[in-house]
């Protein structure tokens, strides 16, 4: 019992530690500038002292941080959401449907699986500005709906589902579509967890893209709004640290709510081979 | 099962609009890059476009950039993946355990995962400042007892690679945890009890029960990590913009920066075709090192009399 | 209601064997047909293509006269019980029995009244609102039953339906079953690899082995005569003794010896020779006091004591035929005698049996019945 008690105490000291840069930046939101990186070498940086909500004040004032938001609530859900459904389709059409090439589509997708997107950003920038498309929402949302992970979940995901069902489904009178949402969606709400949650932690973060993408306040997503905020002058920590607390704040929210889901999500995609 | 042609129909209305977008946005780039990489294609030149074969990569492998930059990403890797394994593969031994708060727990090392590299860099920036009032400097001044000479890590050769990968390790290693924590819980107790019965202690039981059952989760962790080493960018971009003195550039950024600072587009294709190379060999390996040996597992204890259907 | 025929049907998977072949077979409207066979004969496929999930390679399957090959399942207006039910998870059994009415769009009103007329019948009343997983076993096989029945199908199909059940169970459900398909009279193939499910449900009985059709006929057809080796060896419990047979002559004609007893040929035979003679253990008989069979002395190998009789294997006087894969119980290179239990015999000792001629089975050299 002794041991058990010190080694959750071990574990909630490491864990505190481990969080220091959240802290830090949490509690220098709060802070004065100047105070944020003149105290940064000392137990003052934690110490929350004459707190003030001035830098998010700031931050608003400077640049367009709602817009930032937005864009990036937009992008990612248009992903996530479309993505579910066009790769959910794909996975169940190759996993349970017979039709001629299916073989050939499923090692097209294993193949592109291989494909990191960075080895592909640099092209497919040329070949979308090439058509004049850049610098809005879709071409940060249509060039990532199609994934070739996500099919692939999907596809091992129904594959292992019970055959009978949809078999007594089509018995019962419903066709491909209906026997696909009233049957197979409702019975995989694991895969389709993992795969929201495996492609928002992705994208939520993507910084290349709209640094290739991306020219004005228009269509700029937080990550790459930080990056920028954070050279814009004058140098401000305590408005860097608000645009980043406040930046997490969705996702934190997201991970507060689904915490066993995010968890199991990530884990899932890991040991997935 | 089959329903002929009104199954294909489906079909086609099911996988069309994912093979589109996996055929315009991934294929043809991608042959687009390979495609680029054999001719002389950069934008603004006067000359005319023109096959030049390999002549992109005899550059690309002569680039002194080029070769520091993977040279980094190697250097990255070979730090990295074992020390980010070794935190995770401690944590997770120490946090699989059915205590109540440890799921708190799990959530609090899991945390920076769902941040933003980008933000993530720029805290670290912080962290890492210059002079004595800087987190890192004064940290390190404590735990030598003022013996530590505060530095610029950023713009240090010699400490701006290892900063990078400190930010990173701290940004990823929770992720492993997780991983590797759903492998530990798929253990079968009864391997443990079995172990426990032989007389093995806690050493062995690790050593001999949890090591090979965990073996697959740790080669996917470790292939997975040392592929993200490979396509490191943001951190560098946003901490050091590749410096100083190339000490921090890596693969991607440069191409990015051939790309875009120098619009060599052919150069850019080139590095980009041999970054896939490269973690085309690594994935390859894991293939590999997956097939040749299966965890062991227990074997007929869910098998059902084979006699069931016809 | 409905007539189901299967004319010259083949299956074949992708470089496989084919699974069925050449099956034909005529279920007339209202009969309840058992498909039986031992694991992997093609049963099972055999349903599934009149379900419309399989397609055949070769051949016709008909309903009413009808080709239905083409026609999805949807169309064919079949309900399927499967092995593991096949419940949908996340409905309640309401919802469950709803299901393929709400898929042929009937009115709502209608669905509510035959949800609860089929409850009713099956006595689901009080489990309506349940999730399958708060189901036991036998619940969940009901309400497998009453998706089936729900909505009045042309045929019912159902697959081991009762085989993931305990054996209490599963003689309790098979006697509802029987009563059920009595009282509506639909049409029903029912696939199993248990013999006993398959005497006491089968109108018919069709054996199946490697996707043949081996024999066709009432339960006690297939007993009394079973038309081939597998049949002989696969039906019953313990299974036809099977010996080859060497046939001689003397002045009173062909006979086959089996040990000491002479067993005259039927003259039935005519000039065919068989090559292989069938003996069910109960014609091995006990009760000869007048010695009015060819009698033979044989000693105990072992005995099985079933409390109102035994199962006492003898030695065999002939070469033994190895029989069906699912009868490895018995014991080796012997024949099995069921006796009266009213006098106990132990292992060692010699008993003289009179052998029952008219129930002696003859088969040629391929295999098939003769006689």
């Amino acid at each position: 019992m002794l041991k058990r008690i010190s080694l959750i105490v071990l574990l909630t000291l490491t864990a505190l530690c481990y969080l220091a840069p959240v802290a830090l930046m949490i509690i220098g939101s709060l802070k004065p500038d100047a105070r944020v990186l003149a105290e940064a070498g000392s137990w003052l940086a934690f110490v929350p002292e004459g707190a003030t909500l001035d830098n998010y004040r700031d931050v608003f004032a400077r640049v367009p941080f709602e817009r930032y938001l937005l864009s990036s609530l937009w992008i990612n859900a248009a992903i996530v959401l479309l993505g579910l459904l066009v790769n959910s389709f794909a996975g169940y059409a190759l996993a349970r449907l017979r039709w001629p090439g299916r073989k050939a589509v499923l090692a097209v997708v294993i193949a592109l699986l291989v494909i990191p997107f960075e080895a592909i950003a640099v092209p497919l920038f040329y070949q979308l500005s090439a058509l004049g498309w850049r610098d809005d929402h879709a071409v940060q949302i249509i060039p990532f709906v199609a994934n070739p992970l996500a099919i692939y979940l999907f596809y091992s995901f129904f594959l292992a589902l019970p055959r009978e069902l949809e078999e007594a489904a089509r018995i019962d009178g419903a066709g491909v579509l209906r026997t696909f949402f009233t049957v197979i969606v409702p019975n995989s709400k694991p895969v389709f967890a993992t795969v929201a949650i495996v492609t928002l932690l992705f994208y939520w973060g993507i910084y290349l893209w709209p640094l290739l993408m991306t020219t004005g306040d228009h269509a700029r997503p937080l990550p790459l709004a930080i990056a920028m905020f954070h050279t814009l002058p004058p140098l401000q920590w305590g408005d860097i640290f608000a645009f980043g607390a406040m930046m997490v704040v969705p996702v934190l929210v997201l991970f507060v709510v689904l915490q066993r889901w995010f968890v199991r999500g990530v884990a899932t995609a890991g040991i997935r081979e | 099962m089959a329903w002929g042609s009104s199954d294909s129909r489906a079909a086609g209305v099911l996988i069309a609009p994912a093979l589109a977008g996996l055929i315009l946005f991934i294929a043809l780039p991608f042959v687009l890059a390979v495609g680029m990489s054999f001719t002389n294609l950069r934008l603004g030149s006067p000359l005319p476009l023109e096959f030049t074969g390999l002549r992109q990569y005899a550059r690309v492998f002569a680039d002194v950039s080029v070769q520091r930059a993977f040279l980094n990403n190697a250097v990255f890797a070979l730090v990295v993946v074992p020390v980010q394994t070794a935190l995770a593969l401690l944590l997770a031994l120490a946090l699989n355990r059915r205590v109540r708060g440890m799921v708190v727990l799990r959530a609090l090392f899991f945390l920076p995962v769902i941040f933003p590299m980008s933000l993530v860099a720029v805290v670290w920036i912080l962290i890492l400042a210059p002079g004595p009032e800087g987190m890192m400097n004064s940290l390190l001044s404590l735990l030598s007892f003022g013996h530590w000479q505060p530095r610029d890590f950023l713009h240090d050769a010699m400490w701006a690679l290892p900063a990078i990968m400190l930010t990173s390790i701290w940004q990823g290693v929770g992720f492993q945890m997780v991983v590797l924590l759903a492998g530990l819980q798929a253990i079968p107790a009864q391997l443990y009890e079995a172990a426990a019965v032989d007389g093995a202690a806690r050493w062995r039981q690790f050593r001999h029960v949890t090591l090979p059952q965990l073996r697959n989760p740790l080669i996917f962790v470790v292939v997975v990590t040392t592929i993200l080493s490979f396509r490191v960018f943001d951190q560098v971009r946003i901490m050091t913009r590749g410096g100083p003195n190339d000490a921090t550039t890596t693969a991607i950024f440069e191409t990015v920066r051939s790309a875009f600072d120098r619009a060599q587009l052919a150069k850019a294709a080139a590095i980009a075709v041999v970054f896939f190379v490269v973690v085309l060999l690594l994935t390859l390996m894991q293939k590999r090192l997956l097939r040749q040996q299966p965890a062991p597992g227990i074997s007929g204890t869910t098998e059902r009399p084979s006699d069931a259907t016809c | 209601m409905a007539q189901v025929d299967f004319k010259n049907v083949s299956k074949r998977f992708a470089d496989v064997n084919a699974v069925v072949h050449d099956f034909s077979l005529c279920v007339p409207d209202g009969e309840l047909l058992v498909l039986l066979g031992p694991s992997g004969c093609g049963k099972s496929t055999t349903l599934r293509l009149l379900a419309g999930l399989e397609q055949p390679t070769d051949g016709e399957i008909l309903l009413d006269g009808q080709v239905v090959n083409d026609w999805s399942p949807q169309r064919r207006n079949v309900a399927m019980v499967f092995q593991n039910y096949a419940l949908y998870p996340h409905m309640s059994v309401r919802q469950n029995l709803a299901f393929p009415l709400r898929m042929r769009r009937q009115p709502r009103v209608e669905i509510a009244a035959k949800v609860d007329e089929t409850a009713r019948l099956l006595e689901l009343g009080a489990l309506l609102e349940r999730k399958p997983a708060q189901l036991s076993g036998g619940q969940r096989q009901r309400v497998a039953m009453g998706r089936a029945l729900v909505r009045d199908p042309a045929v019912f199909l159902m697959d081991e339906p009762l085989s993931n059940l305990d054996a209490k169970l599963r003689v309790q459900l098979r006697g509802e079953i029987a009563r059920l398909q009595q009282r509506l009279g639909t049409t029903t193939l029912y696939v199993t690899h248990d013999q006993t499910e398959a005497m006491t449900l089968g109108h018919r009985v069709a054996v199946m082995q490697a996707g043949v059709l081996q024999q066709l006929g009432s339960p006690q057809e297939l007993y009394d005569r079973p038309s081939n080796l597998f049949v002989a060896g696969f039906l019953g419990s313990p299974p036809m003794n099977l010996f080859e047979a060497k046939v001689q002559r003397d002045a009173q004609g062909a006979f086959v010896s089996f040990g000491t007893a002479r067993v005259p040929l039927p003259t039935a035979l005519g000039a065919d020779a068989p090559a292989y003679l069938g003996l069910r253990p109960e014609a091995l008989r006990h009760d000869d006091p007048e010695g009015v069979l060819p009698d033979v002395t044989l000693t105990v190998l072992s005995v099985e004591p079933l409390g109102y009789e035994q199962i006492v294997y003898l030695t065999a006087p002939l070469a033994p035929v190895a029989s069906a894969p699912e009868t490895e119980a018995e014991v080796k290179n012997s024949v099995a005698a069921r006796l009266p239990a009213d006098y106990p015999l132990s292992a060692g000792e010699s008993i003289t049996l009179g052998i029952d001629v008219d129930k002696v089975r003859y088969f040629d050299r391929n295999g098939e019945a003769l006689g």
